[in-house]
């Protein structure tokens, strides 16, 4: 406990004696760097949800474009969870608040001033990015779990706050928007034109994420996260970078939840609970934060696992079993499979590929 | 009577081999030093023995076969050690640590508790002087005297000491090494002492084992390994090529 | 000015369940450097452990005692089943273990015993007490006594017998407590049981005022998380300070700041901690221990 300086006052045990102890260390493991293979992928699965946009109404019906458009949203917020604890070393508990936020600017702006639709889902972006940078700032002082408590903070005030500032969001009804129609002479439903748009977004930022992800940055919050000794040795301000990773995180998460206002077009207080921000970090986790493509399937997890439910439990107990079925997937991907679903898939690909190398090699051998 | 065997251990950190097959057997009451320069594998080795690094081949002490076993199940059986860092409680009492020390023992020699923390305190007085003290505040020698005196309160048959002399002056550790024969002496105590100083250590101890990459390359008595000019010439030097602190 | 010490009292009295919460928190925190999510939970369900029991025609007392002792064995049976596994990883991976742990067992409570809120007896009957002008129920000073007490005995455990030096040892240098012959293990699984059990005493003494629900500890165990980092984590006696001075902070603002009611009154601690994080990284009792290579 030499450092008076450190900021990390929540320090486990374990760090303190790593002298002695032979640490079998059970921390997220460092995944391989986001590759162009990543955004192969993420492209080439955005191509595949695009041909499925085109179908026809009589193969995916507007309610599964509704369904369809909740992942994606989903997936763009736990996108921006990701940068935090995936390579941040830190959690937000607060993501689903961030969300809710983006989603009541972008309902406000339009119900309330009659701004244009992406005018205000790009509002909602610049109040995430404000809000973000405002939470992360103590964060400079704080560091470690203390975001995350000021997060849960902005977790289970922001739905009481929402209902007490009636004059501006509507009270305890919320705000409701008017469908968003795709452009005269497109042959799109409105479900379908948004699934468009919300995979052109989601395309965009994962792209632009990655992007930040391999460059300076990726390498600084890497050494931040191993240890912050190593990355004070290298000069690097880790609390800084932590602010403006956890700013842009706000801010991606608020975007996502613009879109996924434009999907519901209402947003009550109770669609922005904790139980949302639990959500988004299950879907992070179970998806494996640190792909992205790992934050579509977490997403898919979020949306179609307490659907799937529906079948199986007394309905007024729906809510509950969805809750122990988060709670069992996030235990059970942290015993065993620390990367998350999207490790797996990357394991099993890895290993069919071995394999037939390994096939061709022995083939070539017997000729 | 052998108290302590190893055959052909081996241990690894995250798969890279620290020992490779280490044979090595310790007699009641006998003291005897783990020489070897700074990565040798000397902590391994106490490591392995107390149960603190997971290990391949057999560590048997006092006829029981205890490789595998946890470290506070070998530590019951009578194995103390002092760890490499001194494994200070950094928040407790200087008093508090030597009680930990005392309930180490179990439930063997129960009623010689006040004895033995009078002897104790007779070989380190400092101990007693600032027994209310933070044990975190001590000077690195003082800590070194507290680990030791923990270890040693414990009462166990075999006794693993990590470079006590690891930044200290050479007169606090002289002192320090004379007090560990002292006990040895007196409470029957067997002794395995990793040294790097191979010079200091040869003067107290009765054997030794010079270990080079995991592996022990040579040994034997103290006498003969002070004549042995391969051994003179590979570690009593170490005093004059200065040493980290 | 009797209103305002009024006012001090009362949140003095809900400031003990934050207390225990918190030490609760900071027991498990030295343990095992998990951040226990799930202590407001787990108190709730001894909390409805309690009221089955008296429900059923079962003396309160007798009660307590018998949802204490399952308590205990609950928090160790936790540690040993779900904590385990985990054991010595990041922060982060633990974090994600209790946040699991809080959802759980928050819905198998819920399914269990149902959403409705439950009303369990005061023990301490209806009556009130003047004490130095203000007016106390007798259940509101008969369970911060009962807290009070507890807090006694948990602070003369750790600092008076052998077994809780051996925790706090285990606790502070487990590889040096191994060599020591401390089953570290069985320490961290017994110092989660005690943890159940001081929460457990709170969640069911109080169970009267916060009445029976899935949630009657959700802004409690907010409250003991903030009172635990206001207090530093690493000291037992700063959170209990911390989870007092909270209950009367809140209480005060809720009452006299314009425009925080009730269901805004989760501001305050975090404002609280805001400041005090800002001035004092290491919390408010957190001490920066003196240690020399
Ligand atoms: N915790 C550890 N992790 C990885 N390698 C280690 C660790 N401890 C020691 N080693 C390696 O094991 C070998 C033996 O080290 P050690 O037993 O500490 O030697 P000595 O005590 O003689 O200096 C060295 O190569 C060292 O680098
Ligand atoms: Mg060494």
């Amino acid at each position: 406990m030499s450092g008076a300086r450190t900021p990390a006052v929540v320090r486990p045990p374990a760090e303190r004696d790593s002298e002695i102890t032979v640490s079998t260390s059970h921390a997220l493991p460092p995944a391989p760097r986001v590759g162009l293979r990543t955004a192969w992928w993420t492209a080439a699965l955005a191509v595949v949800l695009l041909l499925a946009a085109l179908a026809p109404a009589s193969v995916i019906s507007d309610f599964q474009f509704f369904q369809l458009n909740r992942v994606v949203t989903f997936a763009i917020a736990i996108g921006g969870l990701n940068l935090l604890l995936g390579w941040a070393g830190t959690i937000s508990a607060g993501h689903g608040a961030l969300f809710g936020i983006g989603a009541y600017t972008t309902a406000i702006l339009v119900a309330d001033h009659g701004v244009p639709w992406p005018l205000a889902v790009l509002a909602s972006l610049v109040v995430g990015l404000v809000v973000g940078a405002l939470l992360g700032l103590p964060a400079l002082r704080l560091g470690g779990m203390n975001l995350g408590l000021i997060t849960l903070a902005i977790a289970l005030l922001l739905p009481p706050l929402l209902t007490r500032l009636d004059w501006l969001t509507g009270g305890p009804f919320g705000k409701t928007t008017p469908r968003v129609e795709a452009p005269p002479g497109l042959p799109f439903s409105s479900p379908q034109w948004l699934f468009l748009v919300n995979l052109v977004v989601l395309a965009v930022v994962f792209w632009l994420l990655s992007n930040m992800l391999r460059g300076r940055m990726g390498r600084a919050l890497d050494a931040a996260a191993s240890s912050r000794v190593m990355a004070a040795a290298h000069a690097i301000p880790t609390n800084r970078i932590t602010v403006a990773v956890f700013a842009v995180s706000a801010a991606v998460a608020a975007l996502g939840g613009a879109l996924f206002h434009l999907t519901t077009r209402t947003s009550t207080p109770d669609s922005f609970t904790f139980l949302l921000s639990i959500s988004l970090i299950a879907g992070a986790v179970v998806g494996g934060s640190r792909s992205f493509v790992g934050a579509i399937i977490g997403a898919a997890f979020v949306v179609f696992v307490p659907e799937s439910l529906g079948g199986f439990v007394d309905p007024a107990a729906a809510g509950q079993w969805q809750q122990v079925v988060y709670a069992a997937a996030l235990l059970l991907v942290i015993y065993f499979f620390p990367r998350g679903l999207a490790g797996l898939v990357r394991q099993a690909r890895n290993r069919l590929v071995r394999r037939s190398s390994t096939n061709a090699r022995s083939q070539e051998e017997q000729s | 009577m052998t108290l302590l065997q190893l055959t052909g251990v081996r241990a690894a950190y995250d798969g890279v081999q620290a020992l490779h097959g280490m044979d090595l057997a310790v007699t009641g009451g006998e003291m005897v030093a783990l020489l070897g320069a700074n990565g040798a594998g000397k902590t391994t080795t106490l490591r392995a023995i107390s149960g603190t690094v997971s290990v391949e081949g057999a560590v048997v002490f006092d006829e029981r076969d205890v490789t595998g076993w946890a470290a506070h199940r070998v530590a019951r059986l009578g194995v103390g050690h002092v760890p490499e860092g001194r494994g200070t409680f950094v928040d407790l009492t200087v008093e508090e640590n030597l009680t930990l020390g005392t309930l180490a023992r179990g439930s063997r020699l129960r009623g010689q508790v006040k004895e033995d923390l009078a002897a104790v305190h007779e070989l380190f007085p400092i101990l007693r002087d600032f027994s209310r003290r933070q044990a975190g505040a001590l000077s690195g020698g003082q800590q070194q005297m507290l680990a030791i005196a923990r270890a040693i309160l414990g009462r166990p048959r075999l006794l693993l000491v990590d470079e006590p002399s690891l930044g200290l002056a050479p007169m606090v550790t002289t002192e320090i090494l004379r007090s560990l024969r002292v006990l040895q002496a007196e409470w029957q105590l067997a002794v395995l002492l990793a040294e790097q100083n191979a010079r200091r250590a040869l003067a107290v101890v009765d054997r030794a084992y010079v270990l080079e990459s995991g592996r022990v390359v040579a040994s034997g008595s103290a006498a003969e390994l002070r004549e042995n000019t391969a051994v003179q010439d590979a570690y009593l030097g170490a005093e004059q090529t200065g040493r980290p602190a | 000015m009797t209103e305002l010490w009024q006012q001090v009292l009362s949140g003095l009295g809900s400031g003990f369940i934050y207390a225990s919460l918190a030490l609760a928190i900071c027991l498990v925190f030295q343990g095992t450097g998990a951040v226990n999510f799930a202590q407001g939970v787990m108190a709730t369900a001894s909390a409805y452990l309690a009221w089955s029991l008296v429900s059923n025609g079962m003396n309160f007392w007798l009660a307590l005692v018998l949802v204490l002792a399952a308590s205990f064995v609950l928090g160790a049976l936790i540690e040993r089943v779900f904590i385990r596994p985990v054991e010595g990883s990041s922060p982060l991976v633990m974090l994600t273990v209790t946040v699991a742990l809080l959802i759980g067992l928050q819905a198998v409570v819920a399914l269990i015993w149902g959403d409705d809120p439950q009303q369990l007896q005061s023990p301490f009957g209806g009556g009130s007490v003047e004490v130095f002008g203000a007016r106390l129920t007798a259940q509101q000073l008969g369970a911060a006594a009962v807290v009070l007490v507890t807090l006694l005995l948990a602070g003369a455990f750790f600092r008076f017998t052998t077994l809780g030096l051996r925790m706090r040892a285990a606790a502070q240098n487990p590889a040096s407590a191994r060599l020591l012959s401390i089953d570290v293990g069985r320490m961290l699984a017994l110092g989660w049981g005690l943890a159940a059990t001081v929460g457990a005493v709170a969640g069911v003494i109080f169970a009267p005022t916060l009445g029976v629900s899935p949630a009657m500890m959700d802004s409690s165990l907010l409250l003991a998380l903030a009172a635990a980092t206001l207090g530093g984590f690493e000291s037992r006696g700063g959170a209990v300070v911390g989870g007092l001075v909270l209950g009367v902070a809140a209480n005060l603002a809720s009452r006299y700041i314009p425009g925080i009611g009730s269901d805004l009154q989760l501001v305050v601690p975090f404002a609280v901690i805001f400041l005090v994080l800002l001035l004092r990284p290491q919390g408010l009792f957190g001490r920066v221990s003196s240690v020399r290579a």
